[in-house]
């Protein structure tokens, strides 16, 4: 018997829907192919007369791709973009927000000076395991509503643009602060690297982290 | 007498999409023969024509599709008609008449 739903599947790759639509669409014209197959076999069809029978109902697989897209291109990309990558995406930004107040409003204020640099890792350990799940679960909200990989990949590493916010500002408070004194040296280029290292190579590597499990094309769901 | 609507290809072939889906709800290999069966032949859909006009009529609220399993365990999409959908068959019908008592007046067609 022959895989319809690998033949559709593959043939369809490159149609630009969201990645349920092309499954529900796969499925369904992979079981308009498999009637006309098992139709021509009740007929008394051989089986490659059968598979022939079929195969007349896609003269052009490159047709049927571009109508299935455009049919779907009524669609608008925004609204689906909105639900693959803004909704989960703002909602982890306003979780780590959150996060943050709150452990910035719950830590006694001579804790963050505590010399002792097993607290110190302990709050990154902390904060970079807080950033893999914020990843995690924004990637997999968008899989779950259909987004692609790339869309999941935004949708977890939405936070990020938090921080470009927060670095963004201090960066600039920082050179303001140092053409005032007239010093844009020593310290200005030790801030910066400390800044990025802490506020966006850190946090960007554990959401990209999250990210991964949930990046590539699921077979399970894929094949349903 | 009536305006034409100017798509007047895709127009049958919504006519004949809806007039079969007017009798039952129907998946998409049963929509293509029974109008290939009930017009000898003469319409017939491959998947390019077929689903892409089904997706129209889908977003358009003329049809509900929902996935069904048949007693075999094989599912499959169903398509069936909305009230807009009965709607819109109403005035398409009325729309293809107008179009063949116009071509019977200046043909001499005879109609069935």
């Amino acid at each position: 018997m022959r895989d319809w739903s690998a033949l559709v599947h593959r043939h369809l790759a490159s149609v630009r829907v969201d990645e349920r639509r092309r499954r529900e669409i796969s499925a369904e014209l992979a079981a308009h192919l498999e009637d006309a197959y098992d139709a021509a076999l009740r007929s008394g069809c051989a089986e490659a007369e059968a598979i022939a029978r079929a195969m007349e109902r896609v003269p052009d697989w490159g047709a049927l791709a571009v109508a299935v897209e455009r049919s779907a291109d009524e669609d608008s990309t925004m609204t689906r973009q909105a639900i693959t990558v803004l909704l989960p995406g703002t909602t982890m930004v306003l979780a780590a927000a959150t996060g943050m107040s709150l452990v910035v409003s719950s830590t006694p204020a001579d804790r963050w000076l505590d010399p002792r640099w097993q607290v110190h890792a302990l709050a990154a350990g902390l904060a970079f395991l807080f950033y893999l799940l914020l990843g995690a679960i924004g990637a997999a909200w968008s899989r779950h509503v259909g987004g692609s990989p790339g869309e999941r990949l935004a949708a977890g590493a939405f936070p990020l643009v938090l921080h470009v916010a927060v670095v963004g500002l201090g960066l600039g408070e920082d050179m303001l602060y140092a053409f005032s004194r007239g010093a844009v040296g020593r310290h200005l280029d030790i801030n910066i690297i400390n800044m990025i290292l802490i506020m966006l190579v850190a946090p960007g590597a554990a959401l990209l982290l999250g990210v991964l499990p949930f990046a590539r094309r699921s077979a399970r769901l894929d094949a349903q | 007498m009536a305006t034409m609507n100017p798509s007047i290809k895709r127009g049958s072939a919504e006519l004949a999409v809806l007039a079969v889906l007017e009798q039952q709800p129907l998946h998409g290999y049963e929509i293509a023969r029974r109008i290939e069966q009930e017009s000898d032949g003469a319409l017939r859909f491959t998947l390019a024509s077929l689903y892409p006009l089904l997706y129209r009529m889908e977003k358009r609220g003329w049809t509900k599709a929902t996935w069904e399993t048949t007693p075999a365990g094989v599912r499959r999409r169903c398509y069936g008609l909305t009230a807009k959908g009965l709607k819109q068959l109403g005035a398409t019908r009325l729309e293809w008449d107008a179009f063949f008592q116009a071509l019977s007046r200046i043909g001499g067609l005879r109609r069935a």
